[in-house]
């Protein structure tokens, strides 16, 4: 067999470094004519509602779980871990942090959380909402003191609220941090680490950060490759529904467990990978691991088989391992923003972006708009998909992100730079 | 005498018979829809394209529809009268005349409409003060222009009020408006503190635009000290939600850090 070099998936660059998934040209004469559509006649909201609402329920969530796991964040964390370690051996640098960006559904927060469990790092555990409301600082005397190891932030954006006390305790804690020489590693989600910049000049503190790089196609290829190697022996075929042809190769992914006729039959067809729908779904997920994970999930058919080709079906017979269907990249439902959104709509998604995610409350005090509007907006974002509700959480779901951001992005509001 | 002036009306005139009236009538109707249309759809446009877009598209409304009308009028004259200098002269004489006397207002912000689209002190979305009342332009017409005020009451201004009146335009054609919240605190009071606080209530503020600074200004007065926090929101035309709402949290704000707001006394008649 011939031997393939892998690519790094995991990479953290420099701001400069950073770079999306190429778009096709007809990619973007696609978005542009789709955009003007919805301008002029709405999007087509309500059939869409119907169609993801109705998939996600016909799905039994372990199956689908075990057909598409949640990443493991070893490999990434270790990543970090690589980068650090230089600074955290020369014990001369002044440097005190070491900032991690990534957009949401990067995983980062977890990232950094499995890299402090590992190392035995102690985590600056958040203060309740409540309190970052108030001008009520003791919580940041109470940060752990450690001069070995350094301390870590998974998340900032749960130290952090956009009211007019939460900028303060950032602030208090920061210099804290800065007159302790306490070294700090950082994760920070990109819309509030832009939000920082532009409102509070943060970025002039701090040595360049590390921006989690977006999948390309053939990351995003070995991304799924890992997930199937997650499920040991019992591996998945899968085959595009209109077509019957591999989404992923099967000589990563299933060698030594189908048939070798088979593996034999497609040794010629090596430049078919990355598939033409890894290419579109790294564009569209913005080449962010779990938001491609969520719309991957989500073009599985695991309940009806009414519409796979016959063809498809006639070369999927030899499969050994089980065969999933998944649908043609056009064919799958990427939420939309309700039509007439309107401004209101832009603050809350923002506000959610920043956060990464508020709880109701929070939300009413934050935007100080009437109750009954924000309450009525966020059941019409969830219904189209863009928002999902979570452990008493409200935030931006991972296969809405990109629509969310499309949608700022028309309406010239603040955007984070990846 | 009659019989000269029916020669020269003739003369003037095109014959009776000669006269396309089917097609003059297909001009005035497609002049008409034209302009029925951009004044309908530009404003539709200007709602449904990314922001940026409405402080090109809705000036060019008014525009639009005069060249509309007199492209009508100059394809239409020709067809009424001979086409030789004399008889437009005397025409367009005759026309001015009368309006000169019978339409002297109507004809001064006819006029001076075509000159405010020409010179633009006032554009659709601009938000201007004429004649003490302060709104923004919604739609500008051939003899008047409409503003809507911050309590949603609509007004008609004739464009007769740029001869001899001034207008106070603030944002000038372009989409960011700088706004003002105004704050009255007792002397006793951190006023470091209070700075960085009402700084930060326009930093939280879901309206702010960043691009352009946020300052808090203060000054002495003799019933306190003020406060002026000057910041851009994203939206120029939410103006007054913007300024609410720094006054609604600056207020909160300021009484969560202590600081004592200020207001001046209410005389009381024995």
């Amino acid at each position: 067999m011939q031997e393939k070099k892998q690519e790094k998936v995991w990479k953290f660059v420099s701001a400069d470094k950073f770079v999306l998934p190429d778009k096709p040209a007809s990619e973007k004469a696609r978005s542009l004519i789709r955009l003007f559509r919805d301008r002029i006649w709405g999007s087509q909201e309500n059939e869409q509602q119907v169609d993801i609402q109705a998939e996600l329920r016909t799905v039994p969530q372990k199956l689908l779980d075990w057909i598409a796991p949640f990443p493991d964040w070893t490999e990434p964390s270790e990543e970090i871990f690589s980068i650090t370690r230089p600074w955290l051996e020369n014990q001369d640098s002044e440097d005190l942090f070491r900032v991690f960006i990534a957009p949401p559904g990067g995983g980062l927060g977890d990232i950094l959380a499995v890299l402090a469990e590992k190392k035995g790092w102690p985590v600056i555990s958040a203060p309740d909402y409540a309190q970052l409301m108030t001008r009520d600082f003791w919580w940041v005397d109470k940060i752990p003191k450690s001069n070995e190891v350094p301390l870590v932030i998974p998340k900032l954006e749960n130290l952090f609220l956009r009211h007019y006390n939460g900028l303060e305790h950032l602030r208090i804690l920061f210099e804290k941090l800065f007159y302790s020489g306490q070294r700090c590693v950082i994760g920070c989600n990109s819309w509030l680490w832009k939000y920082l910049e532009v409102a509070m000049n943060f970025g002039d503190g701090f040595s360049e950060p590390y921006y989690m790089q977006s999948f390309n196609a053939e990351q995003m290829q070995q991304f799924f490759c890992d997930l199937e190697a997650q499920k040991g022996q019992n591996t998945t075929v899968f085959r595009q529904s209109d077509n019957g042809s591999f989404i992923l190769p099967f000589d990563i992914t299933a060698e030594g467990k189908l048939d070798k006729d088979l593996i034999d039959e497609y040794q010629g067809h090596d430049d078919d990978f990355p598939a033409f729908f890894l290419k579109k779904l790294a564009v569209e997920a913005r080449g962010i691991p779990l938001v491609a994970w969520a719309i991957w999930r989500n073009s599985l058919k695991l309940a009806p088989e009414e519409e796979v080709a016959d063809a498809a079906r006639d070369a999927a017979v030899a499969d050994r391992g089980k065969t999933i269907w998944v649908k043609p990249f056009e064919k799958i439902v990427i939420p939309r923003m309700p039509a007439n959104s309107g401004q209101l709509a832009c603050f809350l998604l923002l506000f959610l972006l920043i956060h990464d995610g508020l709880p109701p409350d929070v939300i009413y005090e934050l935007l100080d708009f009437e109750k009954d509007k924000i309450i009525s907006l966020l059941h019409r974002l969830k219904k189209a998909g863009i928002v999902v509700a979570e452990r008493g959480l409200w935030r931006v779901s991972w296969q809405g992100y990109p629509e969310a951001r499309r949608f700022l992005a028309q309406e010239d509001y603040l955007l984070d730079s990846m | 005498m009659n019989k000269d002036i029916s020669e020269s009306a003739e003369l003037i005139f095109r014959d009776f018979d000669k006269i396309p009236f089917f097609s003059i009538a297909l001009i005035i109707i497609s002049a008409y829809l034209l302009s029925f249309l951009v004044k309908r759809l530009l404003p539709v446009l200007a709602e449904v394209l990314p922001p940026r877009f409405r402080y090109y598209l809705l000036p060019a409304g008014p525009l639009l529809r005069l060249i509309i009308i007199l492209a009508a009028l100059l394809i239409i004259v020709p067809m009424v009268i001979s086409p030789s200098l004399q008889n437009i002269v005397a025409i367009f004489g005759s026309v001015g005349l009368a309006l000169g006397f019978a339409f002297k207002d109507f004809a001064s912000s006819l006029i001076a409409g075509i000159i405010a689209i020409y010179e633009q002190p006032y554009r659709v979305g601009d938000r201007v003060t004429i004649d003490g009342i302060y709104g923004e332009v919604q739609s500008i017409n051939m003899r008047s222009l409409k503003l809507v005020t911050h309590d949603d009451t609509a007004v008609t201004i004739p464009h007769s009020k740029i001869w001899n009146g001034n207008i106070q335009n603030s944002n000038d054609g372009s989409r960011e408006q700088m706004c003002i919240a105004d704050f009255y605190l007792a002397p006793d009071h951190d006023s470091s503190k209070v700075r960085s606080l009402l700084r930060d209530v326009a930093l939280a503020s879901p309206y702010t635009l960043f691009r352009r600074p946020v300052v808090v200004r203060v000054s002495q007065k003799p019933w306190g000290t003020h406060y002026r926090v000057k910041a851009y929101p994203v939206e120029g035309r939410d103006e007054f939600a913007y300024v609410t709402d720094l006054t609604v949290k600056g207020r909160a704000a300021l009484q969560q850090l202590g600081a004592e707001l200020v207001s001046v006394p209410v005389a009381v008649k024995e």
